[in-house]
C-alpha cells in the first residue's frame, strides 16, 4: 500500500544540502560553496577504470561516507513541487525547508508557502534518532481546526508527502543506520556519471511493513557524495520494471556540498512529482536559534502566514520573517 | 385456376426447365449489367462454374489449400472479455467516460461475499475467513494487492492520542477473539464503510478487488472458485461475484456451447439435408463447404487482428446454419436437373448452376445486407460479427458457384435420381399452405393486416436490457453469488459519477460540497441504491478521527450544520489524508482537486435503474452545474447503460436501413417497385412477429439475441426473392397471374421449405446453449424463418392477387 522511497531520500537530501545561499549573512563557507558551483559533465566523469568486483568497498563504508557528509547544517532551501499527470502539471507547491544537525540526530522542517490554504501546514521529520523503526519520526502540523501537532503513524512513512510520490522516507538527509540492509550490487553509469549501485533492503518484519518496495536500487556517485537515482522494485530488484524510480536531472556542487537542483519522482502509472530548487541557504548560524522541536511547528506556521507566502517567494527568496 | 386445379395443370417439369432457359439466356428479370464497361456479373458467375466442373479436383485442391493456409491464423484471434471493448474506441458517447476511468484508474473488480445469515460475520470464524480470503486474493496473481478491500483491511484514519495513522478496520496485528471481533462490528458501525463492505445488518460482508486488465481471466476465475470452495467447507457461504468473474464464466460458457453446439448444428444440418434430398452427397457438399468459408473468415480475423467477443463467440455456428441457405437451393435445382436430364453430370451440373446463379447471387447480396446492418449498431461485437459474417457469406457464395458444383460432380453422378420423394412431400405442403391465399386472397390479407396490427402493438412494449450477469447460466455459481450478494450488500452494478468542477481546486470549495451532498442525498434514497460514496465521506470521516468522533455521528453534525468546514479545512483535511493515504485519494479526487468520483451501488441494476439513478442525477445535480460544474457517468455501470441504449438505436437503424436497401435492390431487379415491397412484406411481418414475442413473454432484447434481426432478415429474404422472381418470369412470359404464381409456388416450394427447415433446425442446436441469450437467440431465429417461410407463401400471392384485382 505504501511506498517508500529510500532513493530519494538521497537525491531530495542532496537538494537539501547543496543549496547555494542567497539571503541572510553569508558565511565564509557559504560563500566559497557558492563560488564553486559547478555542474558536473560526462568529461569529467570519465577515465576512470572500471573497478573488479574484488576491488568494490564495503557498503557499510559507503553509507557511512554519505551520512558523514556535510550537509551544510544548519541550512534551508525553498523548492517548488510539482504534482504531474501524465505530464500535466496539476499541483503546485512551494516549499521551505529548514535542517540542522545534532550530535543525536539530524531534524528538518517542512513549512508549506503555497498554496495559501495550505500556507502554514508544516512537518518535522527527525531522523537518526533512537526511535524504531528506521530511527525516525514525523510530525505534522495542520493550522485548522484544533491546531495540533500530530504525530504520523510510522506505519505511513512511505505514503506521500503532500500528496506527491516523494515519501516521508525520501526527505530523509541519510541513508537509515538501521533497520536497511545494504549491499554492493555493482557499478554502472547513470547521467554520465559512474555510480555505486547499493541494494537496500527491510531488514526486519517491522521496517517491511513500512516499505511498499522489497528491494531498492541507489545510484551513489563514486565522485561524489550524492545519489543520482533511486529504483524501487515490487520483488528483486531488476525482476520486473520498478514500481517506482527517482532520477536526478541536475546535479551542482557548492564547496564541500552537493546537491541535485532537479530531481523528478516517477511512478508505473502516469504520475510524477519534479522538485526543483528555487533558493537556498546553508551553514547558516542564524537558524542555530530554531529548535526544531514539534512544539515549535505552530509557531512557526504562524509566522509563515504572517509573513505571507507570495510575500517571501516574491521578495528576497529568503527566509526573513520566518525565524523568531 | 383455382382449387386444386392449378396443381393438376401444372407441369413442375416444364416450369423449372423455363426458368432455367430464361435465366441462362439473360432474358429473365435478373438480367443486370453494369453501365459503362458492359460487365455482366451473371456472366462471370457462368464462367466460374464452368471451370469449376470442368476441373473439379483442382477446384478442391485449391479451395484445401487456402483453407489449409487460413486455419494458421485461426489462432490468432482473440477473445474480448472486457465490458468496455463492447463499444468502439473513440466512440462519442464514452469519450469523456473513458477518461474519467483513466483519471480515476478504473479497473473490472472482483467481489467475494462471506455470508452468515443466521449468527452474522461479527464472529471470530467468519472474519477469519475474510482475512483469509482477503490474504488469498492479494497473492493471486492478475489481482492489484494493494486494490483488495474488506471490512479488515478498509483503511481507516484514526487518531490514538497525538498519532495519526491509518490503521486497518480489523486492526494491524492480533488474534481475531470474540474481545476483537466486538470491537470490529463496533468500529465498522461507526465508520464510512458500513453498508459498503458490510452489510448494516451484519449479515453479509464483501472482499472487493481489482483485476489487472490483461490478467487470465478464467484462470482467475477457477482461483476465486477453489478459495470459495475451500472457505464453504470451512463453515460459511462464500459468494463470486463481479465483473471480472462473470466475464470469465461467460467465455467459459460460450467457449463450450462452441465445442459442443457446433457438431450439433453440423449433425442437425447434415441430418435434415439427406432427409430432404435423400442423398448424403448435398449433406457433405454443403457442410464442406460451409465449414470451408467459416475457416476462411476465422483466418481473416485472425491475420487481421480482430477479437470475437463473448456475446458473439457462436458466429461459427451461426454462419454454418445460415450458409446452407443457397446451397440448398443450387442443389435443389442440381438434383431436379440430374433426376430429370440424360447425359454428362458434368454438363447438367454446368447448367443447373448456371441457372441459378442470379438468383443466388441476388439472395446472398441481401443476407450480407442483412448482417451488414448489424455494423450500424455502433456496438463492436455486433459490427464484427456484421463484417466478417457477410464475408463468410461472400465466402459461401463463391463456393456456392465453385467448390459445390466441383464436389456434385465429383460424388453425385452414382444416385442422379434419388431424393424426389422427399421433394415431392415438400411440394404437396408448400401448395397446401397457398390455397386459401390463391382462393381468397383478399380474405387472407385482411387476417394479415390484422396480425400485423396486433403484432405492432404488442412489439411497442419490448424493452430492451444487458448485462453480464444476466447473461450468465441461471445456475451457475456466480449468477447465484451475484444475486445473494446484491439481495445481502449494497449492490454488485457500479455507477460512477465524475463531478468536474471546472476549475482547480473547485471539488474543495464548501458550496461544491453542499451541491454534491444534495446529490448523493437524492440518489441514495432511492430504493434499489445501497449505497453511495464520495471523497466529502473520506473528508467528513478524517474529520470526524480529528474530533474523536464516530463517523456517522460527524456527518450528522455537519448536515445539521452545528460543524463547519471552510475552505481551508477542506484543503487541509484533504493534505492529511494525502499524508497518510495517497494512492487510495488518487481514486477519489484527482491531483488538481477539480474532479472528484462519486460511486454509487446499485442492486440488480438493470437498464430502468440505471436510468432512474442518471435521471436523479440529472434533477438533483443542478446545484453543481450553477456552480459551473459538470457531472460525467462512467465505470460499469454507465457502459452498460451506454451500450443498452446504442442497442435500441442501432436495431432500429439497422432494421430500417436492411429493410430500405433490400426493397431497391429487388426493385431494381425485378423491375417493379411493387414486387420489391411484396418480396419485402414477409420478413418485415416476421420481424414484427419476433418482437411482439418478445415482449409478449417479457424478454428483453440484448446484444446477443439482438443478431437474429440481421440474421432473419438476410435469411427471410430469400424466400419471397426466389417466390417473386420465379412469378416475375412467369409474368414476363405472358402467363396469367394466378397460373404465374401457382407455377412460382410449385417451382420454389420445396427448396424454401427445405432451407427454412435446415436453418431452423440447425440453429435449434444452440438451444442447448448454456448462454441464455444463445438460447434466445436460437428460438428467435427458428420462430422468425417458419413465420417467414410461412407468410411468403400465404402473404406473397395474396398481395399478388390482391394488387392486379385492384
Amino acid at each position: 500500500m505504501m511506498s517508500m522511497g529510500l532513493a530519494a531520500v538521497l537525491g531530495i537530501s542532496a537538494v537539501l544540502t547543496g543549496c547555494a545561499s542567497s539571503a541572510a549573512r553569508p558565511t565564509p563557507a557559504a560563500a566559497a560553496g557558492r563560488a564553486a558551483a559547478r555542474t558536473i559533465s560526462l568529461e569529467e566523469a570519465g577515465g576512470e577504470p572500471r573497478p573488479s568486483a574484488a576491488a568494490w568497498p564495503d557498503a557499510a563504508a559507503l553509507i557511512r561516507q554519505y551520512n558523514d557528509r556535510d550537509l551544510g547544517s544548519p541550512g534551508w532551501r525553498r523548492v517548488s513541487l510539482e504534482i504531474l499527470t501524465r505530464g500535466e502539471v496539476k499541483r503546485r507547491f512551494v516549499v521551505l525547508t529548514l535542517w540542522k544537525r545534532s550530535r543525536r540526530d539530524v531534524r528538518s522542517v517542512f513549512a508549506l508557502e503555497e498554496p495559501d490554504a495550505l500556507s502554514g501546514a508544516n512537518y518535522l521529520l527527525d531522523e537518526a534518532g533512537a526511535f524504531e523503526p528506521l530511527g525516525m519520526r514525523v510530525h505534522l502540523f495542520l493550522p485548522l481546526g484544533d491546531r495540533r501537532v500530530l504525530q504520523i503513524a510510522p506505519a505511513n512513512f512511505d505514503e506521500g508527502l503532500l500528496g506527491s510520490d516523494f515519501t516521508y522516507l525520501d526527505e530523509r538527509l541519510q541513508f537509515p543506520s538501521r533497520g536497511m540492509s545494504y549491499s554492493v550490487a555493482g557499478t554502472s553509469v547513470l547521467q554520465h556519471e559512474r555510480v555505486w549501485v547499493i541494494e537496500a533492503r527491510p531488514s526486519s518484519a517491522a521496517e517491511r511493513a513500512i516499505c511498499s518496495w522489497a528491494t531498492a536500487r541507489f545510484f551513489l556517485s563514486r565522485r561524489a557524495p550524492v545519489v543520482l537515482g533511486a529504483d524501487y522494485y515490487a520483488g528483486d530488484a531488476g525482476s520486473r520494471r520498478p514500481v517506482r524510480r527517482m532520477r536526478v536531472e541536475g546535479v551542482r556542487q557548492f564547496g564541500p556540498v552537493w546537491m541535485g537542483s532537479k530531481m523528478t519522482m516517477s511512478d508505473e502509472s502516469g504520475h510524477a512529482s519534479v522538485l526543483t530548487l528555487a533558493a537556498s541557504g546553508f551553514h547558516k548560524r542564524e537558524l542555530e536559534t530554531l529548535r526544531f522541536s514539534n512544539e515549535e511547528l505552530e509557531a512557526l506556521s504562524d509566522r509563515i502566514r504572517a509573513r505571507g507566502a507570495r510575500a517571501s517567494a516574491a521578495s528576497d527568496g529568503g527566509i526573513g520573517g520566518v525565524l523568531p | 385456376m383455382g382449387g386444386d386445379g392449378w396443381r393438376r395443370g401444372l407441369r413442375r417439369r416444364e416450369v423449372i426447365r423455363l426458368e432455367a432457359a430464361e435465366i441462362s439466356s439473360g432474358a429473365g428479370p435478373y438480367n443486370m449489367r453494369i453501365p459503362g464497361c458492359g460487365f455482366e456479373p451473371a456472366r462471370l458467375g457462368r464462367a466460374i462454374v464452368g471451370q469449376s466442373c470442368r476441373r473439379p479436383r483442382l477446384i478442391l485442391c485449391a479451395a484445401a489449400a487456402i483453407t489449409a493456409a487460413a486455419a494458421l491464423f485461426v489462432p490468432r484471434v482473440t477473445l474480448q472479455l472486457d465490458g468496455r471493448s463492447l463499444v468502439p474506441a473513440g466512440d462519442p458517447s464514452l469519450a469523456e467516460s473513458d477518461s474519467a476511468s483513466r483519471r480515476f484508474e478504473l479497473r473490472d473488480t472482483v467481489l467475494l461475499g462471506v455470508a452468515d445469515e443466521a449468527h452474522g460475520i461479527y464472529s471470530p470464524a467468519a472474519l477469519g475467513t475474510i482475512y483469509r480470503i482477503g490474504r488469498e486474493l492479494q497473492r493471486t496473481r492478475g489481482i492489484v494487492p494493494d486494490s483488495v478491500i474488506s471490512i479488515l483491511t478498509a483503511p481507516r484514519v484514526r487518531l490514538s492520542g497525538e498519532v495519526i495513522e491509518t490503521t486497518p478496520l480489523g486492526g494491524s496485528k492480533g488474534a481475531l477473539d470474540e474481545a476483537a471481533a466486538r470491537r470490529i462490528r463496533r468500529e465498522a458501525e461507526a465508520s464510512v464503510w458500513n453498508g459498503m463492505l458490510v452489510a448494516r445488518d451484519g449479515r453479509a460482508a464483501a472482499i472487493a478487488a481489482e483485476v489487472e486488465p490483461e490478467a487470465d481471466r478464467a484462470a482467475l476465475l477457477a482461483n476465486f472458485r477453489e478459495i470459495a470452495r475451500r472457505e464453504t467447507l470451512a463453515g460459511h457461504t462464500v459468494y463470486v461475484s463481479g465483473a471480472a468473474a462473470a466475464q470469465a464464466v461467460l467465455g467459459n460458457s460460450a467457449a463450450r456451447d462452441l465445442l459442443r453446439e457446433l457438431p450439433l448444428v453440423i449433425l442437425a444440418l447434415g441430418g435434415v439435408l439427406m432427409l430432404a434430398f435423400r442423398h448424403p452427397a448435398p449433406a457433405i457438399i454443403s457442410l464442406s463447404e460451409i465449414l470451408m468459408s467459416v475457416l476462411w473468415t476465422a483466418g481473416l480475423m485472425g491475420l487481421t487482428g480482430q477479437s470475437i467477443f463473448v456475446t458473439t463467440l457462436v458466429l461459427p455456428v451461426i454462419l454454418v446454419a445460415v450458409g446452407v441457405s443457397d446451397d440448398v437451393y443450387a442443389l435443389c435445382h442440381c438434383f431436379e436437373g440430374l433426376s430429370h436430364s440424360t447425359g454428362p453430370v458434368r454438363d447438367i451440373v454446368d447448367k443447373e448452376f448456371r441457372a441459378v446463379a442470379r438468383p443466388i447471387g441476388v439472395t446472398a447480396a441481401s443476407t450480407i445486407i442483412g448482417l451488414l446492418s448489424m455494423a450500424l449498431t455502433g456496438l463492436e461485437p455486433l459490427r464484427v460479427f456484421g463484417i466478417f459474417g457477410s464475408l463468410a457469406i461472400a465466402f459461401s457464395t463463391l463456393f456456392t458457384f465453385t467448390l459445390v458444383p466441383a464436389m456434385t460432380v465429383l460424388l453425385v453422378a452414382p444416385a442422379r435420381a434419388a431424393g424426389r420423394g422427399a421433394r415431392g412431400f415438400l411440394s404437396g405442403a408448400a401448395g397446401a399452405l397457398t390455397r386459401p391465399s390463391l382462393s381468397g386472397p383478399r380474405r387472407v390479407l385482411a387476417i394479415g393486416i390484422a396480425g400485423v396490427l396486433i403484432a405492432a402493438a404488442a412489439a411497442f412494449r419490448i424493452t430492451v436490457d444487458d448485462s453480464w450477469t444476466k447473461n450468465l447460466p441461471p445456475d451457475s455459481d456466480v449468477a447465484r453469488g451475484d444475486a445473494s450478494l446484491n439481495r445481502l450488500l449494497a449492490g454488485t452494478t457500479r455507477l460512477e459519477l465524475m463531478v468536474d468542477s471546472g476549475r482547480p481546486n473547485g471539488i474543495l470549495e464548501p458550496r461544491m460540497m453542499q451541491a454534491a451532498s444534495l446529490l448523493t442525498t437524492a440518489v441514495s434514497r432511492l430504493p434499489f441504491v445501497g449505497a453511495v460514496h464520495s471523497i466529502y465521506d473520506s473528508i467528513l470521516d478524517v474529520n470526524a478521527a480529528l474530533h474523536g468522533q464516530a463517523y456517522g455521528a460527524f456527518r450528522e453534525r455537519v448536515v445539521a450544520g452545528a460543524v463547519h468546514l471552510g475552505p481551508a479545512a477542506l484543503d487541509q483535511t484533504v493534505l492529511l489524508i494525502s499524508s497518510v493515504k495517497r494512492a487510495a485519494l488518487r481514486k477519489e479526487i484527482d491531483d488538481d482537486r477539480q474532479r472528484t468520483r462519486i460511486t454509487v451501488f446499485i442492486r440488480s441494476a438493470d437498464y430502468n435503474r440505471l436510468a432512474e439513478v442518471l435521471h436523479t442525477v440529472a434533477a438533483a445535480g443542478g446545484g453543481i452545474a450553477r456552480l459551473g460544474g459538470r457531472i460525467v457517468p462512467f465505470g460499469d455501470g454507465w457502459i452498460s447503460y451506454t451500450t443498452v441504449r446504442l442497442l435500441v438505436r442501432g436495431q432500429v437503424w439497422s432494421i430500417g436501413v436492411a429493410l430500405l436497401t433490400d426493397l431497391v435492390l429487388l426493385s431494381l431487379l425485378l423491375k417493379s417497385p411493387r414486387l420489391g415491397l411484396i418480396a419485402i412484406a414477409p420478413v418485415a411481418f416476421s420481424v414484427l412477429i419476433v418482437f411482439a414475442a418478445l415482449a409478449a413473454a417479457r424478454v428483453p432484447l440484448g446484444i446477443a439475441n439482438s443478431m437474429f434481426a440481421g440474421i432473419a432478415i438476410g435469411i427471410g429474404l430469400d424466400f419471397s426473392i426466389h417466390l417473386t422472381s420465379a412469378y416475375r418470369q412467369h409474368a414476363a412470359a405472358r402467363l396469367p397471374s394466378r397460373e404465374s404464381l401457382a407455377r412460382a409456388i410449385a417451382g420454389t416450394g420445396p427448396a424454401i421449405l427445405t432451407s427454412a427447415g435446415a436453418i431452423a433446425f440447425g440453429f435449434s442446436a444452440l438451444c442447448a446453449s448454456d448462454v441464455l441469450p444463445n438460447v434466445q437467440l436460437a428460438l428467435m431465429v427458428c420462430l422468425s424463418l417458419i413465420v417467414c417461410a410461412v407468410s411468403t407463401r400465404v402473404f406473397v400471392p395474396s398481395l399478388v392477387l390482391a394488387g392486379r384485382s385492384a
